[in-house]
């Protein structure tokens, strides 16, 4: 069965507060994988070697992008 | 010919010239190498510029370009020539102009989404985009609705402060290209979580809009009622990259951090957008577009991004749902 969207959102919860200390992070969203909702964790840098983000959030697969420095568009 | 040589060959020629030809002054590139200069400095014509060609690797070539057809056949190329011993490339390129600004950067009346617009600044020239045209409560009067860092310089600047279209970055003037005065913005709180970045100006008397065309890409249909989700394909048009497609990375995004002249803002439930193609969504200067999905509903407004991620490897850029929006500022769309 397709992870829901109503179980990607309580992930996201969880994660928040699993992964508030992780340096440079820059927003925890949600995406989808083939029919699976997702999280979508986003770093501003990649993470120092020793540290590392679960692949899974319970049954809610993980992503992890690098996307820089995010600046107002003007 | 080697690239010495025919550097002081191009020096020697309008001196030698200038006696027997009129000529005036004329700079540019040429269509190859080098940066081409002034032929002569009296201002008479006809007129023809100097420069370096390449025909291939450490084989250089005198690159005439003629600003007037009647020199093909002159005697001006034929000193050339003959000077040049034959190496020379010659072209008729007519009056070099500045390129032109497109549409989205200079002045539209009557105005357009789409197009550059902001605040006066002391000091400094900025430009963000004109997103959309809304109405507050049962007033008739149109509002321009853009970010807050665009139309309010993020909290700064004063109510009823004059906005410009185009914004002073693009050349609009702070008096002849007053379009609308600052209302209301939700306030940047660098301190708390934001949700929108935000803010509408009341359009001056008898100024004119176009109120649903996106130049480039359809009239807007409406207001979208459901969540962007991930996969949606989406438009907008904005002062800096113009007409882009791209499509949602992701949404609901809790904690995204970005960089402003207030220091670090922090976003909850952003939309996540990438460019179609090889090209990024946005950048610099199309803050403040309105962001339509594919069937022309309004749905998200462009305030952030960056250059790194993405698919293709352009940057992602971030988005306010435009119902948050709305809502914000008790508006709707015009």
């Amino acid at each position: 069965m397709p992870v829901s969207l109503e179980r990607a959102r309580d992930a996201k919860e969880s994660a928040k507060a699993l992964l508030s200390t992780l340096p440079g992070l820059m927003g925890v969203g949600i995406t989808k994988i083939g029919e699976d909702y997702a999280l979508k964790v986003n770093l501003r840098q990649a993470l120092p070697s020793g540290v590392t983000v679960p692949e899974r959030i319970g049954d809610v697969p993980v992503c992890v992008e690098v996307v820089g420095t995010i600046r107002k568009r003007s | 010919m080697k690239l010495d040589s025919v550097r002081e060959l191009k020096q020697s020629l309008p001196v030698h010239l200038s006696k027997t030809f009129a000529v005036r002054a004329a700079a540019g590139r040429t269509a190859s190498l080098a940066v081409s200069r002034a032929a002569a400095l009296e201002r008479v014509t006809p007129s023809y510029f100097l420069g370096v060609s390449a025909r291939g690797k450490k084989d250089y070539r005198l690159a005439l370009r003629l600003q007037d057809r009647a020199l093909e056949k002159s005697e001006l190329v034929e000193q050339c020539r003959a000077k040049a011993k034959g190496e020379i490339d010659v072209r008729y390129v007519g009056r070099v102009r500045a390129a032109a600004a497109p549409w989205y950067r200079s002045r539209q009346r009557p105005l357009l989404i789409g197009s550059s617009i902001g605040f006066l600044a002391n000091g400094f020239v900025m430009a963000g985009t004109l997103g959309c045209f809304v109405r507050s409560g049962r007033s008739s009067a149109l509002y321009i609705l853009s970010n807050n860092h665009v139309l309010a310089d993020e909290n700064r600047y004063p109510k009823r402060g004059h906005i410009v279209q185009p914004g002073t970055l693009d050349r609009g003037s702070p008096s002849a290209d007053r379009v609308a005065e600052l209302t209301r913005f939700v306030r940047l709180d660098p301190a708390q979580t934001n949700l929108v970045d935000c803010a509408i100006a009341k359009l001056n008397p008898a100024m004119a809009a176009d109120l649903h065309k996106l130049k480039g890409i359809g009239t807007l249909a409406g207001q979208r009622r459901t969540d962007l989700e991930t996969g949606a394909v989406v438009h907008k048009v904005g002062r800096t990259t113009g007409v882009r497609h791209g499509r949602v990375t992701a949404f609901e995004l809790d904690g995204v951090t970005v960089e402003y002249d207030l220091g670090i803002l922090t976003f909850d439930n952003q939309i996540e957008i990438e460019g179609s193609g090889q090209r990024s969504f946005s950048d610099a200067g199309d803050s403040g577009s309105l962001i339509v999905d594919d069937d022309m509903m309004a749905s998200a407004l462009l305030f952030a991004g960056g250059d790194h991620g993405g698919s293709n490897g352009k940057g992602v850029t971030y988005a306010n749902p435009i119902a948050a929006v709305l809502q914000a500022l008790a508006v709707k769309l015009a």
